[in-house]
């Protein structure tokens, strides 16, 4: 009943779509994935910058060896994911212009075991603040959701912003995904013991799992173990797009509005993604840097959507073979979920910390791409769940009347995809409404320059 | 009341009013002019019209304001030399424009496998999605935001897909060089006729592996030339314009066909 009433409650914010996907594999166990003769682990994995090669062709690496040293203080550490001995420096182009250097590793036939990681509750506590930023940075642990921001700069908020709750972000709100769903049923414990360690890091008073309602294996599992936590909590919120976005999910779970433009440390709260606070717990009790993550691979095109435990740099084609995809059937692989993720390249893209999935979609999946004349329906307005006009901002940029875009919101803009979604003209309104953005911060930096 | 009554009564009280107003917007718009200097309505008259901004002024009143009040009677790229003479005739200033600039499009791109792109058709929207992800990374991509945002029309699209720009017309403005979001565009000045339809820097097997009409760093143009006017620099040929005869030495000898002496051509006077 509690959860019924909690589906049929207004949502804490306007707009968002229900998105209809296929059946996403929750209930699929994840299995690991060997690495094939060579990986290409990119050095540059996060948002900031790269980080600075230091090892040379020709050097043994063990699982977990560093590859790169963070340069600056939003950037971090790399690690290899395989044993093996490094091949050299190879430079990967990536879409935007921008090109990353990454290192080849020759992987050698005996892999360790991955070791799974009882958790120890009774040295958890012991770990202070600043301990646990530094082991956090030296793992290069990331925001594994996808955005990849530096997890010891969320970590380390000012002083005058004292941080009071800590979510855990179990929406997984894209469809076809079910990596984080499924990794929060296998491994609740080491969830909330990261969970722990985060509040302890900021000093939290109060911890919140926040899940959609159609989980409801890790809902329940959740329930039982968080029973005996004065300070832990549970919510269930209605499942609709995007409500794994940071600034909705506070609002859903906490009440608060983060302000345009600032942070969520503005309001008092950090959110934090399912696998980020599990590496959390394994790199602050065990040292165990990002070497693997959990990535799914779905689509109409994959015979068996799956959830697999993979190596950093292993290409996702090794990833589709493993899942029985067919490539005829196939028109687009998309890296990430379908709403917000990026047409992979190649199929020779390596698995980064940031792939939650690997889509491989059938023609029919991606619908009509020809765009019809906007009628001025409205569904985008609707849809927005940041409250704008998306139709009239990209049409504004389309026209080069940056100053009316500017005005009518562009830059806050999520890019979530609800009103290209929603629109009955498919009109490339995310796509329009990025290339404003781009040329408002380009004359922004202009303007700051002359 | 008869009817023609009735229309008469309404164009006299139509008639008297719209006298009335007129009389009294006369009174008002002499008695409450803004004085303007006259100057700014003759150099507005002499200016191209096309309100494209590209002065930086907000519109062409807003540059003819900027010209009278004292910034340089060249203001005005599009206009170019021609204005700026006329201008300069007007206020009884020297011109100090220099030579006048002519866009070129620095790679004719011949992709061997042209990445699959189906977003929205603008180079910007292209380079975000694809950027250096496939295909060369630093040639032309065709999709025609320079031609878009050139005020006087000089960019086009030749039947091979590639873009062309008609010097006759061209004003040297530079906004296309602001809007190519690889910077394919420079401008050249009179003389630097020898130009390199290539900006991929990577080594010859890279370049080969994408474009067919890339320039592969072989060297050749560089031992072609009696006058040592080219140098190999970053894997691609640097042409000294003081040393250049065009004799086409390098021309001739390029496998790739990506060099070429382009005539200058002076802008058309009208």
């Amino acid at each position: 009943m509690a959860l019924l009433s909690q589906l049929f409650k207004r949502p804490a914010y306007h707009g968002g779509v229900e998105v209809y996907g296929p059946r996403r594999p929750l209930a699929e166990p994840i299995t690991r994935i060997q690495p094939p003769e060579t990986v290409v682990i990119p050095l540059s994995q996060h948002i900031g910058a790269p980080a600075k090669p230091v090892v040379e062709a020709g050097a043994e690496v063990e699982v977990g060896s560093v590859l790169g040293e963070p340069q600056g203080f939003v950037s971090t550490y790399i690690h290899s994911s395989v044993k093996g001995v490094v091949k050299g420096l190879v430079t990967l182009g990536r879409p935007g212009g921008g090109r990353v250097s990454a290192v080849e590793i020759q992987v050698s036939a005996d892999q360790p075991e991955r070791s799974s990681r009882e958790v120890d509750w009774d040295r958890l506590s012991g770990f202070t603040p600043e301990e646990i930023k530094d082991k956090v940075l030296k793992a290069g642990i990331v925001g594994m959701g996808g955005a990849g921001f530096p997890t010891h700069v969320k970590l380390s908020p000012p002083k005058d912003k004292p941080i009071d709750s800590v979510i855990v972000n179990a929406c997984e709100c894209e469809p076809y995904l079910a990596a984080d769903s499924r990794l929060v049923v296998e491994a609740a414990p080491e969830l909330l013991a990261g969970l722990r360690l985060a509040m302890q890091a900021v000093g939290a008073k109060k911890g919140y799992i926040a899940f959609e309602a159609d989980r409801v294996e890790g809902i329940k599992l959740l329930r039982q173990l968080t029973a005996d936590f004065a300070d832990v909590e549970v919510k269930v919120l209605p499942p609709k797009y995007p409500q794994g976005s940071e600034k909705h999910l506070i609002k859903s779970v906490l009440g608060r509005t983060v302000p345009l433009g600032a942070l969520p440390m503005e309001v008092g709260a950090l959110v934090q993604n399912v696998a980020t606070l599990i590496s959390i717990y394994r790199a602050v009790l065990y040292d165990e840097p990002v070497t693997h993550r959990v990535v799914t691979v779905n689509g109409g095109a994959v015979a068996n959507p799956s959830n697999f435990l993979v190596p950093i740099g292993v290409p996702i084609r090794v990833l589709l073979e493993a899942a029985g995809w067919s490539e005829e059937d196939c028109a687009k692989v998309v890296l990430g979920g379908p709403m917000m993720g990026k047409t992979a390249p190649s199929l020779e893209e390596p698995v980064t910390k940031t792939t939650s999935g690997v889509l491989a979609l059938r023609q029919a999946e991606l619908g009509p791409t020809e765009p019809s004349p906007c009628i001025r329906c409205g569904r985008c307005l609707a849809a927005c769940p940041m409250g704008l006009y998306p139709g009239y901002i990209a049409e504004a940029g389309i026209h080069n009347d940056l100053e009316a875009a500017e005005k009518a919101g562009a830059m806050a803009c999520l890019e979530c995809g609800c009103c290209a979604y929603s629109c009955p003209g498919n009109r490339p309104l995310v796509q329009e409404i990025r290339e404003a953005k781009l040329k408002i911060r380009q004359n922004q930096q202009e303007r700051k320059g002359s | 009341m008869g009817v023609v009554q009735k229309i008469i009564y309404a164009a006299l009280l139509m008639g008297g009013l719209g006298i009335t107003f007129g009389l009294i917007l006369a009174l008002v718009e002499r008695r409450f002019r803004v004085e303007t200097d006259p100057r700014v309505d003759q150099v507005e008259e002499v200016l191209p019209g096309l309100n494209c901004g590209a002065c930086g002024q907000a519109g062409c009143r807003g540059a003819a304001e900027a010209i009278v009040a004292g910034a340089e009677v060249g203001l005005c790229p599009v206009g170019g030399a021609k204005v700026a003479a006329i201008i300069g005739e007007l206020l009884g200033r020297a011109a100090q424009s220099g030579p006048v600039k002519k866009a070129v499009i620095r790679c004719r791109p011949d992709l061997k496998n042209p990445p699959i792109y189906q977003g929205i058709e603008t180079c910007l929207g292209y380079q975000t999605l694809i950027g250096a992800a496939q295909g060369c990374a630093y040639g032309c991509i065709g999709l025609g935001d320079c031609v878009a945002v050139c005020p006087v029309g000089a960019i086009s699209r030749d039947e091979e897909g590639r873009m062309q720009v008609n010097e006759e017309l061209c004003t040297g403005c530079g906004l296309c060089v602001k809007a190519c979001p690889r910077s394919v565009i420079a401008l050249r000045e009179e003389g630097e006729d020898l130009q390199l339809f290539c900006l991929n820097p990577g080594k010859g097997k890279e370049v080969l592996a994408v474009c067919n009409s890339g320039c592969i760093a072989c060297g050749l143009c560089v031992k072609a030339c009696p006058h040592g006017a080219i140098k190999l620099e970053g894997n691609l040929p640097v042409i000294n314009y003081d040393l250049c005869q065009n004799c086409g030495a390098c021309v001739r000898k390029c496998p790739k066909s990506c060099l070429e002496i382009k005539e200058y051509v002076a802008e058309k006077v009208s």
